[in-house]
């Protein structure tokens, strides 16, 4: 029964969150991330950490504040037509660097290492000590890649949000 | 102890970074970090909810501070950014700021 439940809390706080990301209006937004938050305080709750999920609360409440006076302050008309001009590009660049992302991801903790769901309790250095064994070359791919991101980021156009003209804000 | 693997956090992860890189506002670009951050607590969770001792979760408290403040601070320093890049605070052209 738990894990159902803990699967379901987070699939809420997941479709949650994937609608607040095609919304435009600045209150969208800021409910949407309330439910994510709200949704990630429950499962806090339920699987044992009730400090952590009452801290979680409260920063929800107190980000979701902030977020509102921002947008009070800086103007929510603004916000919802930048928001609105999504072209081609963005599609590309927001898909392409979450399937990377995800599938990175994805490849460090299901493919390489099956067995992470029942050993538990997984030490960090351990956990080094074999990925290096199954991959000696790791710090140098890990070093290249570092190296083409920082260039692509600093070279290659910028996230939309960083764009310098009036329509971005 | 539950069994529940790691990977079901992965989802908030990855749309908190989608969204990230899609946003064109400070408040889009600070909403879709926090939902990444939330992707990451729940990944810490889950990894120590399953440790043979789930007290040590205290340490989440601090991962989850650190990532308030980076958070707030983020958005403080993105929207101070956005508004001074906004202002020509060129003396010469700017008659608001000349007097």
């Amino acid at each position: 029964m738990k894990p159902i439940l803990l699967v379901a809390l987070l699939g809420a706080s997941t479709a949650l969150a994937a609608g607040t990301l095609f919304t435009r209006t600045t209150k969208r937004l800021v409910l949407g991330w309330l439910g994510v938050g709200l949704f990630q305080s429950l499962f806090f709750l339920v699987i044992g950490f009730e400090l952590l999920a009452l801290l979680n609360l409260l920063f929800v409440a107190a980000s979701a504040t902030v977020l509102q006076l921002y947008s009070a302050v800086f103007g929510t008309g603004a916000i919802h037509r930048a928001e609105s001009e999504r072209e081609r590009q963005d599609w590309i660049y927001g898909i392409g660097s979450g399937t990377t992302i995800g599938a990175i991801l994805v490849f460090a903790l299901v493919s390489t290492f099956p067995e992470a769901e029942t050993r538990g309790d997984l030490a960090a250095p351990e956990f080094a000590k074999e990925m290096l064994a199954a991959f000696p070359e790791l710090p140098w791919v890990m070093g290249v890649t570092l190296f083409l991101a920082i260039v692509t980021w600093a070279t290659v156009g910028r996230p939309g949000w960083k764009r310098n003209s009036e329509r971005s804000r | 102890m539950t069994g529940i693997h790691v990977a079901y956090a992965l989802p908030l992860l990855v749309i908190g970074w989608t969204g990230l890189h899609m946003r064109k506002s400070v408040i889009g670009g600070t909403v879709a970090f926090l939902v990444a951050w939330q992707g990451v607590l729940a990944l810490a969770a889950i990894s120590v909810f399953q440790r043979a001792k789930p007290a040590e979760g205290a340490v989440l408290l601090w991962v989850l501070v650190f990532g308030a403040a980076i958070a707030l601070a983020s958005l403080l320093v993105l929207g101070l950014r956005r508004y001074y890049s906004d202002r020509d605070v060129r003396w010469r052209r700017n008659e608001e700021i000349r007097h």
